[in-house]
């Protein structure tokens, strides 16, 4: 058994000019994530959890932007959605 | 003993009445039946092959008109050397049941049964 | 019911979600729910509290719009640009559309088949929220029917093998295995639906499907499909949460849902397995650029991602990996090699095409499985020779066909992973014959259902399938000359030569190419 704050959760983006600074975000945001470059998309883990905050896209992208926008980058994912509002979006195990 | 014999499984339920039969059934065959021929650990044959037979058929006539045609598309396969070149068997999952073939048994003779898996392997 | 005072500007997603979703859900008061929802419970599941599950993505339906369409805008401003650009000619090679070619018979109108179930339970669910979710979920499958059918029309206009999809996923051998896989599925009641397909196929599988095949289709110039493909999956994600929080919620409800939902996982799982053995095939043998073996595709996306993650999970609850997830493992070397041999040697009776892969393709399919393409490649090498003396071979019979996955018999012993594996129960004096323990196991416990499976073979013998001769299925199957067959001399081959200026062209042209006339038939 490995710890629920070690096993690792991650998801797969789309790999475009939009989603940059989301993965940019992503990559600030969570200290430990490892990025890795697949044909067309771009695959982000993290041990434990891995977080994504409006706020940090937002200085990215010089724009306002809602969570909800997550929905056109997002491939796939690894882990359970433990919270998706208006503020984050945080990816976990639960057990 | 593995964790699949040990292990309870749930009944299986369904809305209302359920019980349909079997759409491979040996009647919808006629007097015929399926059976599979296997050549056990030659993968030029991607599967065992079925064919709808009649358990009447001799082996003679089955090696001739049913098992050489479909074989010898393996070019390493030489019919002219008979049958006695392999050892037959009934398969049963992982089981081999010997069977003695001869020019006069029929299939049925053999226990070859509808789709029962007829191997074979080299002697 | 009360009619909602007007929204203030902003609510929160939180808000908005519950005022939008659960307020929309109201207590009967002149039916009683039994009838209302009369299919919630003979599966034996026990439900105290509807209003325990969760939708963390608070998904509203102004939200739900707004995106989609967004989504489907994007789509067609590729699908534009890649028709006026006749984007169809810089694929790698025309070969490259087998794999798409599968995938409109085998899965495009199994996305139509999860639009249906998810209609009904949009409506048979008793709670609010999981109402809603299989609502949109209903919307996204349609969606996926008709943004990769509209897609891969554009294929249709110059290559074999896309213009009859419907009627073959009907009849066709290879594609009984997805049509009975999804109809084991539908005709199952809500819960072991939400199993089967919410959970073991779009949480624990789905992966394997959609992202090889959409990085495989982006490095061999595919960019529409790459871009339905991810379309596609953006859905996905949403779909798999719904499946996650299915499986959480059976669990968490009642202890006594515990064994049911393993028995499922159980059966979904080897199910969904050997379905992606077309993935596995597709992934090593059908793209003329290479990406990514299944190997490392099973390892990354299933033993990383599954077991250790997700299955540490669910211990919580009691619930183990899947039974025969070790025989998966173990075929993670061999499954690809097996199953596209199969349909190479039964390409004369397909809607695709397949061909001896070249030496530089081999040599990579080595270094990706070292311990055990150098086995395979013997087979290789003895077809070469084969074609060599003038006869590329397909079979000229009937495979013995597995009853519970339909897939012909061609799978290997764990412990013996050369020889094929013979299995075969005895119900009520006939005997059905398997191609695992995994396919075994699931006709054991649900005998009076899969005898009632449709197999192609059994029923070609029946006669109920054109006729007795080879054309005659061929024929009542839609296949046209061109669809299947070896692919180098193909009609698809030839016009792609003609097409890029093939010098090689010039040489077909002198002597029709005899593997294509036998194939093409
Ligand atoms: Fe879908
Ligand atoms: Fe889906
Ligand atoms: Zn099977």
């Amino acid at each position: 058994m490995t710890a629920t704050a070690e096993r690792p959760v991650g998801v797969d983006i789309q790999e475009n000019e939009q989603n940059r600074a989301v993965i940019e975000a992503i990559e600030a945001d969570n200290e430990d994530a490892t990025v890795r470059h697949m044909p067309g998309l771009v695959r982000v883990t993290s041990p434990g959890r891995l977080v994504i905050n409006r706020t940090s896209v937002e200085e990215r992208l010089g724009r306002e932007w809602e969570t909800h926008e997550f929905q056109l980058a997002i491939i796939s994912y690894f882990g359970h959605i433990k919270e998706w509002d208006d503020d984050q979006i945080l990816i976990a195990w639960d057990h | 003993m593995t964790l699949q014999d040990t292990i309870a499984r749930p009944e299986i339920k369904s809305i209302g009445e359920y019980n349909p039969a079997s759409r491979s059934a040996q009647e919808l065959y006629g007097d015929d039946i399926l059976m599979h021929v296997w050549w056990k650990g030659n993968p030029w044959f991607v599967a065992a092959a079925t064919f709808r037979v009649s358990p009447q058929m001799t082996f003679a006539d089955f090696w001739t008109g049913v098992f050489v045609p479909y074989h010898e598309e393996d070019p390493d396969f030489d019919a002219g050397k008979g049958w006695e070149q392999f050892d037959w068997f009934l398969a049963v999952n992982r089981d081999a049941v010997p069977v003695g073939v001869s020019s006069e048994t029929t299939l049925a003779d053999l226990g070859v049964t509808h789709k029962a898996v007829l191997g074979f392997t080299a002697a | 019911m009360t009619i909602a005072p007007k929204a203030p500007r902003k609510l929160s997603m939180k808000d908005r979600y519950s005022a939008l979703t659960r307020d929309l859900d109201w207590e009967p008061s002149y039916v009683s729910k039994e009838q209302i929802y009369p299919l919630t419970t003979f599966e034996g599941i026990t439900i105290h509290d509807w209003s325990k599950w969760e939708d963390p993505f608070r998904l509203t339906v102004d939200a739900y719009t707004k995106y989609q369409a967004e989504k489907d805008k994007r789509l067609y401003a590729v699908l534009d640009g890649f028709a006026q650009s006749q984007g169809h000619l810089s694929l790698t090679d025309a070969s490259y559309l087998n794999a798409m070619k599968l995938f409109i018979q085998g899965i495009a109108p199994n996305e139509y088949n999860a639009h249906r179930n998810f209609a009904m339970l949009a409506r048979h669910l008793e709670g609010g929220g999981p109402r809603f979710a299989a609502l949109c979920q209903c919307l996204d499958e349609m969606r996926h029917a008709q943004t990769e059918i509209h897609t891969l029309s554009n294929y249709n206009k110059y290559y074999g093998g896309f213009h009859n999809f419907s009627q073959q996923h009907d009849r066709v051998w290879y594609l009984s295995v997805p049509k009975s896989f999804f109809e084991d599925a539908l005709s199952a009641g809500p819960f072991e639906w939400l199993i089967a397909i919410g959970f073991s196929f779009e949480y624990l599988l789905t992966n394997l499907l959609f992202v090889p095949f959409m990085s495989g289709a982006s490095f061999n110039g595919d960019l529409p499909t790459m871009t339905f493909g991810f379309s596609a999956q953006s859905d996905e994600s949403r779909h798999m949460t719904l499946g996650l929080e299915a499986i959480k919620f059976l669990l968490e409800q009642d202890e006594k849902n515990v064994p049911i939902v393993q028995y499922w996982l159980d059966k979904w799982f080897w199910r969904g397995y050997r379905l992606l053995a077309l993935v596995a095939q597709m992934l090593d043998y059908m793209l003329p650029r290479e990406f990514m073996s299944w190997k490392e595709a099973f390892e990354l996306y299933f033993e990383e991602q599954m077991m250790k993650g997700l299955f540490e999970d669910l211990a919580y609850y009691g619930i183990r990996p899947p039974l025969h997830v070790d025989k998966a493992i173990q075929e993670k070397e061999h499954v690809s090699h097996q199953a596209y041999w199969i349909l190479y040697q039964f390409s004369h009776a397909a809607a695709f095409t397949t061909s001896v892969p070249t030496a530089q393709h081999m040599d990579w399919l080595e270094e990706q499985y070292p311990e055990t393409f150098p086995t395979y490649r013997k087979l290789w090498e003895k077809e070469q020779r084969n074609i060599d003396n003038g006869g590329r071979h397909f079979i000229r019979g009937l495979p013995q066909l597995c009853q519970v996955c339909q897939i012909p018999m061609g799978f290997t012993e764990a412990d013996d992973p050369f020889v094929q594996a013979q299995r075969e129960s005895i119900f009520e004096g006939e005997r059905y014959n398997f191609c695992s323990d995994g396919c075994q196991y699931i006709f054991e416990h649900e005998p009076v259902k899969f005898r009632r499976a449709w197999l192609p073979v059994h029923q070609i013998y029946q006669g109920n399938c054109g006729g007795p001769t080879l054309p005659d299925v061929l024929n009542w199957y839609g296949l046209e000359p061109g669809d299947g067959g070896e692919y180098l001399g193909s009609i698809d081959h030839q016009n792609w030569l003609k097409w890029h200026g093939d010098p090689a062209h010039v040489e077909n042209d002198h002597a029709p190419a005899a593997a294509g006339a036998e194939g093409g038939q």
